[in-house]
């Protein structure tokens, strides 16, 4: 029986066996190739499918373009709104935020009670449910709650919430689980991070809210759809005209609403970590392949030589060994895309977490994959042709000679006279790389771009160590704060003192404003602080305490640079609450602070300003540990306590975030990091072997053992993988600044940090991968064929 | 040799590796912000808003119904005693309704006819009169001849005895009649505003300040009105309402730091008085609680603060515990280990976690009573990863 045989060009048979008989530097570099790949996969096609999802999700649902929130307005003057030009529909609803008593909690949590009209669907925002049914309009202690937090709970319809409406004890019973496109992240105003078990929204009939909140014929929150081609800054300003008699607080688009504008930022990052992270990934690739490749070429010297003899020309001998990059960045690409496929799978269930879609339709779109295979190959061609073209436009007759012989030249350092008390097989070393100082530093290079990616990788912990410090243990050192539905008098700094296991009181005072320099605006919320305050402080990114002047405002760095003011520059203050004055106000200093858009203002001036007595919006309580469930008990039967935030139990929320998290980050990046040098290391180390096999074999058959000719071999490589520790250091360190200043925003801009641990954590695993590549082409050279090097020719 | 030299080589090599694991896995002092245990005073103070209160006060009212002219005081006028504060004009009559009128005037026609009835009783009272009286001349003529009997005689006497009487009741009942027509007629008077010229004046019973007017404008009050409150605002004092569990530990005699009124400095009270009884009030945070009033004399310098008037606001601190001299550590320092307050305490560069026991706290400062000493350098605000044993730095 004869075997079919595959009709193969000759050609391509010979690149096969070719590929084949380097196999594990192939294998090296498609596996740098298959990780970049995997990023770029990974990253971009959940950018794809979020973006997808999304825009699907917002239109079923309605998601309104334009919001607004006001103190009372009449229900007439909805049609008002509906008349300005440019709006679509429009929906007004009652909307307020409540304390909550959740069995299981001992806090106090927080709720935000949105209004349904009863009956219907509201007309914008829709709620999906996903369990249970609609509220019975004969009942209007119903609502349906937002799934995350009945998850966060294991609630389900039937099961009840105690709500604090307005100073009244009410038992809201949950008969639906429901999502809403704006809450597709939910989090409380203030927080860092979303908190399901602290933090839920309810959808509850329109008439009970209403009744509940005094609101009957009126409304507190508006939402509506522009119609196309509508100027959203315009209708933004007429809406604030039309609500501003109603206690209006500014009208804002979707763009600035907290969860789409968390989507869009999240999105942009993916997208940015999607384009930037492969390239560093194929850069390598493109380099070791290159290196591979030039040495394979020259090996294949006397095979091209014969090739173009027999006839074969230049443009077909030339893509016959392009293809053999791209046959290994084909390889690796094709695994790429399954892995990417694979982990972006587990990406998208994690941000099911924290986003939550009514399904997150994942998928590698053919476009991803496509480009993904289309990118690496055209990296792998760039990195190859420079060596193929030099290779193949060598005469025949050239080329069937030997090389000439590399220059013969005492090193750098032998030539100053240190090296007389230097090892021989230093002595080798030095000017190995010294006769190839260009590739030489390359792999130092790739080696330091390995070392690069774990100290950005691991920086992040260091970052998020720091953010911390910062946020929980300097400037907000308080262990409870509690915030009062509206300003209350001093009366309830003592009354908050009383209450039970406070330590100490430290009052503030929140007034939310519109502060306009120029054309420039930006609505935020003033805090007043106490000026020698020790429990709440403002605190500069660098770790320095700003105390807060007697006069004069002290804004963010970055609200600075939006409003185009310096201190000594005036802003107008316009107060969004109460008789609403507005008064110009010095910037007395601008702070580098992490989070938010913050402006901070001595309470005293304050108080002037409003030429109010010593009102009180919140207060910051340390508390004794002992009496904190006594105390929470006491604060979910307040009816002027609006909400209760527990510095302990948000920093245990963050730190398990984080943690659950960070232990994936790690091990990523310790992985590509070994990949990265493993490879670079190997290919160099296989590269050298390749060119000096003769030598060395030489050295063996005069009687070296087999250690030091390893030394000698694996010596470049110690020195290279030296060199790079602390300019992989300064090139991650470089990056990692880089990247936090690009990721600077509005909400965060995190201070770039790295301990010297995390360093000395990179530099070991970066010896470590080049330590084990050094084994494996060690074992090579041990079982080196030595009559077989000797004889060859060249 | 060059076993030496290799075995250098790896010696080396297996050094800088170690020095690296090393520097990876060793824990880096925590930043942490210092303070030091300190012997000083300390003050235990119950805080609570207060109101001033002029101490002595007057309400003056008027003492009957009329109508009360322009009160020309103002607040803060100063009157002394016995000038006038109000002046009070005697009631107007009520306006009458036709029927009402309709009435009076019949009642008028009825008491005119009751005046003639009773004139023409008085003319027929003396016309008996004159009879008895020549009926007597003429008995005593007959008796002074004794032609009559001493009987007739008598009967005659008392005859004219009698008629004068009837004249006189009849004058009496002309004087009664005429007496009603005047009602009858005053009746149907004008109302008029002067009511018949009747003035009050009110005075001021003491040497003081207007605090309050109730009435500015001219009207008519009825009896007990209030007119204006009078009181001396040089002795105020100061009225501060402690929650009853607070007010149990205050007594007479402490002393009281009051701030927040509006001067330079804090000025120096003393607890007069703590009201027995409570009272209920709804709190700043809208929970019943039971209150108490203390009533608070400033015994400081009254010049530095003349423009206290009545019913301004003030802060009192009233130090219910006071030590010169003893161990304090501030309240950010204290955390629970376990059931005991404990504070990690700075010994040799790291930090150990030292048990205590407090004595008073104040929202500030604590007492220390056993476990530290004056000079202990301790850790304030301690972040969550420190641990006993650990390096710490000071933060600079």
């Amino acid at each position: 029986m004869v075997r079919p045989r595959l009709h193969l060009r000759a050609l391509t048979r010979k690149l096969l066996r070719d590929v084949w008989e380097m196999k594990s530097q192939a294998l090296a570099i498609a596996v740098v190739v298959a990780a970049g790949v995997t990023m770029f996969v990974t990253y971009l096609s959940n950018f794809d499918s979020l973006v997808r999802t999304l825009s699907r999700y917002y239109e079923r649902q309605q998601f309104a373009d334009v919001f607004a929130g006001a103190t009372r307005a009449p229900g007439p003057l909805a049609a008002r709104i509906g008349a300005i030009p440019g709006v679509d529909i429009v929906d007004t609803r009652v909307v307020a935020d409540v304390t909550l008593d959740v069995t299981g909690l001992d806090e106090p949590a927080n709720g935000r009670l949105v209004s349904l009209p009863s009956p219907g669907a509201p007309a914008l925002n829709r709620v999906l449910l996903r369990r249970g049914t609609w509220p019975d309009p004969a009942r209007p202690d119903d609502v349906v709650a937002s799934e995350v937090f009945c998850e966060a709970h294991g609630f389900g319809p039937g099961d009840r919430v105690a709500a604090i409406v307005n100073g009244r004890r009410r038992q809201l019973t949950i008969v639906g689980v429901g999502i809403s496109p704006e809450y597709v992240y939910s989090i409380r105003p203030g927080d860092l991070f979303p908190d399901n078990r602290r933090f839920g929204v309810f959808w509850m009939q329109r008439a009970a809210l209403a009744a509940a909140f005094d609101m009957e014929g009126g409304f507190n929150d508006v939402a509506l759809t522009l119609a196309a081609g509508a100027s959203s800054d315009d209708v933004v300003a007429r809406l604030d005209r039309l609500l501003e008699p109603y206690g209006g607080r500014g009208a804002y688009t979707r763009a600035l609403q907290v969860s789409a504008w968390t989507i869009e930022n999240e999105l942009t990052q993916l997208r940015m970590f999607g384009l930037v992270t492969p390239a560093i990934f194929l850069s390598v690739a493109a380099f070791i392949l290159h290196i591979a490749l030039t040495r394979a070429l020259a090996l294949q010297r006397g095979q091209i030589a014969a090739l173009k003899a027999l006839g074969y020309g230049n443009r077909t001998i030339g893509w016959h060994y392009v293809q053999w990059a791209l046959v290994i960045a084909a390889a690796g690409a094709l695994a790429g895309v399954a892995g990417g496929a694979w982990l972006g799978a587990k990406m998208a269930d994690l941000y099911n977490e924290f986003f939550r879609f009514p399904m997150l339709d994942y998928r590698v779109s053919p476009g991803v994959a496509l480009w993904s295979v289309l990118g690496s190959l055209a990296v792998a061609a760039a990195g190859a042709l420079a060596a193929v073209s030099r290779a193949v436009a060598v005469p025949p007759a050239d080329a069937m000679r030997p090389d000439a012989p590399a220059r013969y030249r005492p090193s750098l350092i032998e030539r100053l006279g240190v090296a007389r008390r230097l090892p021989q097989a230093a002595r080798m070393v030095l000017r190995t790389l010294e006769r190839q100082p260009v590739r030489a530093l390359l792999s130092m290079l790739g080696i330091a771009a390995a070392g690069a990616v774990l100290v950005i990788g691991l920086s992040f912990i260091d970052v998020m160590d720091v953010l911390i410090d910062e946020q929980f243990m300097q400037a907000m050192r308080q262990d409870v704060t509690v915030t009062f539905v509206g300003p209350r008098s001093a009366d309830a700094v003592h009354a908050a003192a009383r209450l039970p296991g406070v330590m100490a009181v430290e009052p503030q005072r929140v007034v939310p404003v519109r502060l306009r320099a120029g054309a420039r605006h930006r609505t935020l919320a003033i805090i007043g602080l106490t000026p020698d305050a020790s429990l709440q402080r403002v605190v500069a990114r660098s770790g320095a305490v700003i105390p807060v002047p007697p006069a004069g405002l002290v804004l963010s760095r970055v609200l600075g640079d939006v409003l185009g003011v310096t201190p000594g520059d005036s802003v107008r203050v316009e107060v969004l609450e109460g008789a609403r004055p507005a008064f110009d106000v010095p910037v007395a200093a601008l702070v580098d602070d992490s989070m938010g858009v913050q402006a901070y203002m001595a309470r005293d001036a304050l108080h002037a300003l409003l030429r109010e007595g010593r009102t009180v919006s919140s207060t910051a309580l340390k508390v004794d540990p002992r009496d904190l469930a006594q105390l929470h008990l006491t604060l979910k039967a307040l009816p002027a306590v609006a909400g209760v935030a527990v510095r302990e139990a948000t920093l245990r929320n963050f730190r398990q975030t984080m943690a659950e998290h960070m232990n994936l980050i790690i091990a990523f990046n310790v992985g590509f990091a070994a990949i990265i040098a493993f490879g670079v290391v190997y290919n160099a180390a296989r590269v050298s072997l390749s060119e000096r096999s003769r030598e060395l074999a030489s050295l063996r058959v005069l009687g070296f053992t087999r250690d030091e000719v390893g030394r000698i071999l694996l010596g470049e490589l110690a020195v290279l993988t030296l060199l790079s520790l602390p300019v992989g250091a300064v090139i991650g360190y470089g990056l990692g600044l880089f990247i936090m200043t690009i990721f600077n925003n509005e909400v965060y801009r995190l201070p770039f940090a790295i301990t010297a641990q995390s360093i000395a954590w990179s530099w070991l695993t970066v010896v470590g991968a080049a330590a084990l590549s050094s084994i494996a082409v060690r074992r090579r050279l041990d079982r080196l064929d030595l009559i077989a090097v000797l004889k060859s020719r060249e | 040799m060059t076993r030496l030299r290799r075995s250098r080589g790896l010696l080396l090599g297996l050094t800088a590796l170690g020095a690296l694991v090393a520097v990876a896995l060793w824990p880096s002092a925590v930043t942490v912000d210092l303070t030091t245990v300190t012997r000083g005073p300390l003050s235990v103070t119950i805080d609570e808003d207060g109101d001033t209160r002029v101490h002595h006060r007057f309400v003056v009212s008027a003492p009957l119904a009329g109508r009360v002219e322009r009160i020309d005081l103002d607040p803060g006028d100063t009157v002394t005693q016995g000038a006038p504060v109000a002046r009070l004009h005697a009631e107007p009559a009520q306006f009458l309704d036709a029927r009402s009128r309709a009435e009076a005037a019949a009642a008028m026609e009825a008491a005119r006819g009751l005046v003639g009835r009773a004139r023409a009783d008085e003319q027929r009272a003396r016309a008996a009169l004159d009879l008895a009286t020549a009926d007597l001349a003429r008995e005593e003529a007959l008796d002074a001849s004794g032609l009559t009997t001493r009987q007739a005689l008598d009967t005659r006497k008392s005859g004219v005895a009698t008629a004068r009487e009837a004249l006189n009741a009849a004058g009496f009942a002309v004087a009664a009649a005429t007496a009603d027509l005047e009602r009858a007629r005053a009746r149907l008077l004008p109302a008029s505003l002067d009511g018949g010229g009747r003035t009050i004046t009110v005075t001021s019973p003491v040497d003081g300040v207007v605090l309050k007017r109730f009435l500015d404008s001219e009207s008519v009050v009825p009896a007990g009105a209030k007119l204006v409150e009078l009181g001396d605002p040089r002795h105020v004092e100061i009225v501060a309402d402690l929650l009853s569990s607070d007010a149990v530990r205050v007594r007479p005699g402490m002393r009281v730091a009051l701030t927040e009124w509006g001067g330079d400095r804090a000025m120096g009270g003393v607890v007069e008085r703590v009201e027995p009884s409570g009272f209920t009030k709804v709190s700043a945070l809208g929970v019943e609680e039971q209150r108490v009033n203390v009533i608070i004399d400033v015994d400081d310098d009254r010049a530095a603060w003349t423009a206290m008037g009545d019913g301004f606001r003030v802060e009192v601190a009233i130090t219910v515990w006071h030590a010169d001299d003893v161990v304090t550590l501030p309240t950010g320092a204290l955390f629970r280990d376990g059931t005991d307050w404990a504070v990690f305490a700075i010994a040799d560069g790291r930090a150990r976690l030292t048990r205590l026991t407090l004595g008073h706290r104040t929202p500030l400062a604590a007492e220390v009573t056993a476990g530290l000493d004056a000079g202990a350098r301790v850790v304030v605000h301690p972040p969550d990863t420190l641990a006993d044993g650990d390096r710490v730095t000071p933060r600079q």
